[in-house]
């Protein structure tokens, strides 16, 4: 790629029926980058990730990934090439082991391991990395919240994505969880050079991690910027109703 | 599982041994166990329960009468036509997959159910085909159960290799994610209605060589054995029984299902459906994983 940019959003309008969730917005995200993206309940970071990953097909704009145009292409084939996400509410296959929830990342999205026996090593390094390696054997409905967020991490980075989505993995985590949370997240960019786009309600931990923050506002990008800038910014404190961004907890 | 195996190096025996009445008994164990590997790739592994998979039972005897009928001076053993009746209801299920399996949880029970009657009604209106006589095949084949019988057996151990290689290989790590969450599957790169439709043709092909085996044995078919829904009723019972989704289950709920219902229908005639019916819900509610389940956490030997 001539240009650093791995993600590119174009104008991406979506409706259901007469709501406009989102009404063009353009998202840009750099090779390596980790991009916070913020703003209040309901102001379209979701369906942006599922317009994204071809969940949902866009009435109006193009999303551009590694140079291709992957507009309207079915889910699967969009994770073959290299994007992976997670969900706001887990969906693990539940009555499937920890590791074979992992496996099927490692078989399917881009790294797609032929077998079982290839993918092996893949899953047992992400395993590893997130801190489940000692759970690998558990039914994954039986995890806990904060390790079924682990999972779902998990099972997208076996997958070896370029890209990673991540929906509010931080929410309902202790502070102490999400420092760990956030250390895990750098390491995944450090050793596995992906790019990280990361949907966040936790204000310190989005300040803290992102390179470039990007606000969501009813549907429209308000602002986007570094987090200084993006604290700083008049449309936003408005769009918070003025509660102080930079402090932490909860919107 | 040992008295299993001596139960299956004694049927192996059995139509040699000359029993007709035993041999019949073991026919209808291994076509009990044969669907039930056959819902099982699909119904197991996905979780699309299929309420009209008597379908491709009754697609699959059809189309062996057929081609029976017409090639019977060809002088060739009829059994071989039954392949011809597993590529038919495949090729049904082919073409019925994609736009079917589009419909999720009871709506697709229900809407399985509807194509298999209409099938059943289709064919009984065809004169072609008997229309709701049915098809007296009598005249072109001779009484060989010895051939019947092996042909099952070839069958079983078919079903139970591509099932052994399903359960671990990519395509099985697939289905089982579909029936897990379909919709994480679809975006963490599964090719869910590729998948679905492939479990769909393959459990299809053993039901239909199996209704092929059957209507050549029995020498005369009909839409109202050949599609009765009990029939469906039963395969999704022995496959509960069992466990579903797993390389054993299939063997060991045919088995007991068949002389389950070998009992009944001896002792109280017709009130073996109500017996089944019973023991469907029954297992829902407190055995969902089947007798491999119970005893995968007991031993963690079996499937
Ligand atoms: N499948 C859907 N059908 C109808 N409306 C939806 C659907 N998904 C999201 N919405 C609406 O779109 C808007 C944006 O939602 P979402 O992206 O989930 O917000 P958030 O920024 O909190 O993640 C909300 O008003 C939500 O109700
Ligand atoms: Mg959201």
């Amino acid at each position: 790629m001539a240009t650093g940019i791995i993600l590119e959003a174009k104008d991406v309008v979506k409706r259901f029926g007469g709501l406009e969730a989102l009404r063009g917005v353009s998202v840009e995200v750099g090779r390596e980058e980790i991009l916070g993206l913020v703003g209040p309940n309901g102001s379209g970071k979701t369906v942006f990730f599922n317009v994204v990953t071809g969940v949902y097909k866009p009435e109006g704009g193009r999303i551009i990934f590694k140079g291709r145009d992957i507009t309207g292409l079915p889910p699967h084939a969009i994770a073959r090439m290299g994007i992976g996400r997670t969900f706001q509410v887990p969906k693990p296959f539940s009555a499937m082991s920890v590791r074979d929830n992992v496996m099927i990342g490692a078989l399917f999205g881009k790294h797609g391991a032929k077998n079982p026996y290839e993918a092996a090593k893949v899953v047992d390094e992400v395993l590893e990395l997130t801190g489940l390696a000692g759970k690998a054997d558990l039914q994954a409905g039986l995890l806990n919240v904060p390790e079924k967020r682990r999972l779902e991490m998990a099972r997208a980075l076996a997958s070896r994505p370029e890209l990673l989505l991540l929906d509010e993995v931080l929410a309902g985590l202790t502070p102490t969880e999400i420092d760990e949370a956030l250390g895990m997240i750098r390491s995944f960019r450090k050793e596995l050079g992906l790019a990280v786009i990361m949907v966040e309600h936790v204000m310190r931990a989005v300040m803290n991690i992102s390179d470039r923050i990007v606000v969501f506002n009813a549907g429209r990008k308000i602002a986007e910027g570094s987090p200084s800038e993006v604290a700083n910014d008049q449309a936003v404190i408005e769009a918070y109703l003025g509660a102080p961004i930079t402090g932490g907890g909860r919107e | 599982m040992l008295t299993l195996i001596g139960f299956e190096a004694l049927a192996i025996a059995i139509p040699f041994m000359g029993s007709s009445s035993a041999t019949s008994l073991f026919m209808s164990v291994l076509e009990y166990m044969v669907l039930a590997y056959s819902i099982n790739l699909l119904t197991g592994f996905t979780g699309y329960v299929d309420f009209g998979h008597v379908v491709f039972f009754g697609i699959g005897a059809y189309a062996t009468a057929v081609m029976v009928q017409s090639f019977h001076a060809l002088g060739v053993n009829p059994y071989v036509f039954s392949i011809a009746g597993g590529l038919m209801a495949s090729l049904f299920a082919l073409i019925l997959g994609a736009p079917i399996l589009k419909i999720r949880g009871a709506y697709f029970a229900i809407a399985t159910l509807g194509v298999s009657e209409a099938v059943s009604v289709i064919i009984s209106n065809t004169p072609a085909l008997g229309g709701s006589y049915g098809m007296p095949l009598a005249a072109y084949v001779k009484y060989d159960l010895t051939s019947a019988y092996l042909s099952m057996w070839i069958l079983l151990l078919a079903a139970m290799a591509v099932t052994l290689y399903v359960a671990n290989s990519k395509f099985g790590y697939g289905l089982r994610a579909i029936r897990e969450d379909e919709d994480a599957a679809e975006v963490m790169g599964v090719n869910t209605r590729l998948y679905k439709v492939a479990a769909y043709v393959l459990s299809a092909f053993f039901a239909g060589v199996a209704g092929g085996i059957f209507g050549i044995v029995t020498a005369y078919i009909d839409t109202g054995g050949y599609f009765s829904v009990s029939k469906t009723v039963e395969m999704l019972v022995a496959m509960m029984l069992g466990g579903y989704g797993t390389l054993l289950g299939p063997l060991i709920g045919g088995f007991v299902l068949s002389l389950l219902e070998y009992t009944t229908v001896v002792y109280i005639a017709n009130l073996h459906l109500l017996v089944f019916g019973v023991i469907l819900i029954l297992l829902v509610l407190f055995l969902p994983e089947g007798i491999v389940g119970v005893l995968r956490r007991r031993t963690r030997l079996v499937g």
